[in-house]
């Protein structure tokens, strides 16, 4: 079995004051992919924020570990450094700062200052990358995000996250304001990234539907309710949820079930 | 249009303190003033130096209906001369233009050189349908510059763009003002300002629609990025309008940077201080004149420079 790539253990959280993470524990190795599902509110997107060290948000209490190094110490840019992706569920805007500017900067961060990629390297696989994701080639020369259809800021997430190699990748919502083409070229296009680098990479993919999932077919499946994982386990989880949307959990949590 | 025009077929004229070396029929000396009269499409490159002991200048340009030019002038300290300068390199310059009917102008503006404290004034009167195209980049350095630009005949329009970088103890103030005074007049105005360090950087802008000037517009946008606690920055846009089938609006602010953005940036393995640089040069270059790219380049990379410099 891979070695984990994201240990996070009974990870307490909470911003201006309120908790909103309760004790989460996952554990994700190299190669697998976990799907995070839950009903709006539950904390999903905290969790990401939290793992990426968004300012906003006090840890309080527990631990979360990149392969086996203390992520929390860190700060954001280091942990992406240090393996971190997150594609946002909300791509920021940055006027001025070309999307293929932004990318080669994020690239030599993580290299030695004296030798940065070169220009060729850089633009064969930015091309390469913009081909798979089936992008619009001018992409890379506009500024990063700005005016980008809700579908193009998704695919740009993606084009970021196979430049810059992580070791473990957060997707939130990533198939929100996808057509259906495009969940398919994404989802594969994860899928792929995953085969590719041999347990190299992990992924935990917060998504609200089966559709997705049924490109990025998840290893595990995690029902998140309140800041705390309630359930967990397979494929037959979602269709579950497909069917039966999240009414259950109050009884579940009532011991009823 | 002008987008095609390069610094390439330049004609290029050195001037110091305000003295041109000789007078080609082209650009002469008149009164002690420098005058060009343009009758014919040109791009001119106008390079101004001064020894900083206070010299003074003054230009009139004269462009003829219908004509296209391009103009540069470059504001620098020359310090070879005046090895013994201390204390504030002072300059002042006074720029007249006129375009008439049907003129295009496209207008550059740099102060690249922190060393100089600049007086700086520009004027100009465009006739009917003439289109004006104003870009002044401050990177740096003391300045008082007021801008007056008055739309006298029908049609006439300007876009206008100001890049203020301020850092250290530098003291930037621009007074903009554009009168429309005559019917369906066009005006923009772009301005992007950051202010590190202890500096200051005061942007007034006035957008004026005179009685009778109908069917015009007036859009001002202004904002300020404030890169320290210690900076005094301000801004305040203001539109007069004494006319009523008009259509204007403006907008001014001063902030600090986008926290969203910066952890957006950072969240891809860039270094704060590397994201800051990124995001103020890009805001910056957002009033940049992006036609000419040979000139855009060498300005966001002097905008770079000044800002790895905090
Ligand atoms: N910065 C913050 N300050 C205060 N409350 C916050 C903050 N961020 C999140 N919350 C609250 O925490 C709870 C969890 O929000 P979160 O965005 O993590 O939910 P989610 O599971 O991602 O929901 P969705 O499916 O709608 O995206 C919500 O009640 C939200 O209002
Ligand atoms: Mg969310």
């Amino acid at each position: 079995m891979d070695r984990p790539v994201l240990e996070i253990k009974n990870l307490k959280a909470s911003a201006s004051g309120v908790r909103i993470l309760n004790g989460i524990d996952l554990t994700v190795r190299g190669g697998e992919i976990h799907a995070l599902m839950g009903p709006n509110g539950s904390g999903k997107s905290t969790l990401s924020s939290v793992i990426m060290g968004h300012p906003d948000y006090t840890v309080e209490e527990g631990e979360v570990l990149l392969n086996g190094e203390n992520l929390l110490e860190k700060s954001v840019d280091e942990r992406a450094r240090a393996g971190v992706f997150l594609a946002l569920q909300y791509p920021v805007e940055i006027s001025g700062v070309t999307n293929s500017q932004f990318l080669r900067t994020a690239i030599n961060a993580r290299r030695d200052e004296k030798n940065p990629i070169p220009y060729a390297e850089f633009v064969k696989e930015m091309r390469k990358a913009v081909k798979d994701l089936e992008m619009n080639e001018n992409l890379p020369k506009r500024y990063l995000n700005e005016g980008f259809s809700g579908g193009e800021k998704k695919r740009n997430e993606i084009l970021q996250m196979k430049l810059l190699n992580p070791s473990v990748a957060i997707l939130d919502e990533i198939d929100s304001g996808l057509d259906i083409d495009a969940v398919r070229i994404v989802g594969s296009n994860v899928s792929d990234m995953v085969k590719e680098r041999k347990g190299g990479l992990g992924v935990i993919v917060i998504t609200h539907y089966q559709r997705l999932l049924d490109y990025i077919k998840p290893d595990f499946v995690h029902v998140l309710s309140k800041g705390k994982i309630i359930k967990s386990g397979g494929c037959e989880l979602v269709s579950m949820l497909e069917k039966e949307g999240y009414s259950w959990i109050d009884a579940y949590e009532r011991g009823a079930m | 249009m002008l987008c095609n025009m390069s610094t390439e077929n330049m004609k290029i004229y050195d001037i110091r303190n305000g003295r041109l070396p000789e007078d080609d029929g082209f650009v002469r000396t008149r009164d002690g003033s420098i005058c060009i009269g343009i009758s014919e499409n040109a791009s001119i490159m106008l390079n101004m130096s001064f020894d900083g002991d206070g010299a003074g200048s003054a230009v009139n340009i004269n462009i003829a209906g219908g004509t296209e030019v391009y103009l540069i002038e470059n504001y620098r300290y020359d310090s070879a001369s005046n090895a013994a300068s201390f204390g504030e390199n002072f300059m002042s310059c006074a720029v007249n233009i006129n375009l008439s009917s049907g003129s295009t102008l496209k207008h550059q503006i740099l102060f690249e050189d922190g060393r100089l404290a600049a007086a700086y004034t520009l004027k100009c009167n465009a006739e009917a349908n003439a289109v004006y195209d104003n870009y002044q980049t401050n990177i740096g350095g003391r300045a008082k510059c007021n801008t007056e630009i008055n739309l006298n005949g029908y049609g006439a329009s300007v876009s206008s763009h100001l890049i203020a970088f301020c850092s250290g103890e530098d003291d930037q103030r621009y007074n903009i003002r554009i009168n429309h005074h005559a019917k369906g007049t066009r005006s923009r105005m772009t301005n992007c300002g950051a202010a590190a360090d202890a500096s200051k950087c005061i942007i007034d802008c006035v957008g004026f629609i005179e009685k009778g000037a109908s069917g015009s517009d007036a859009y001002q946008k202004s904002r300020i990025i404030s890169l320290s606690e210690k900076v005094q920055a301000h801004v305040s846009p203001a539109l007069l309008i004494d006319e009523y089938d008009v259509s204007a609006g403006h907008s001014g602010s001063v902030g600090s940077i986008d926290t969203e953005a910066l952890y957006y940036m950072q969240s891809r393995g860039i270094r704060r201080q590397e994201a800051v640089a990124m995001f103020t040069s890009g805001f910056l270059m957002g009033a940049a004149d992006k036609s000419n790219s040979e000139l855009y380049e060498d300005i966001e990379h002097k905008v770079r420079e000044r800002i790895n410099q905090l």
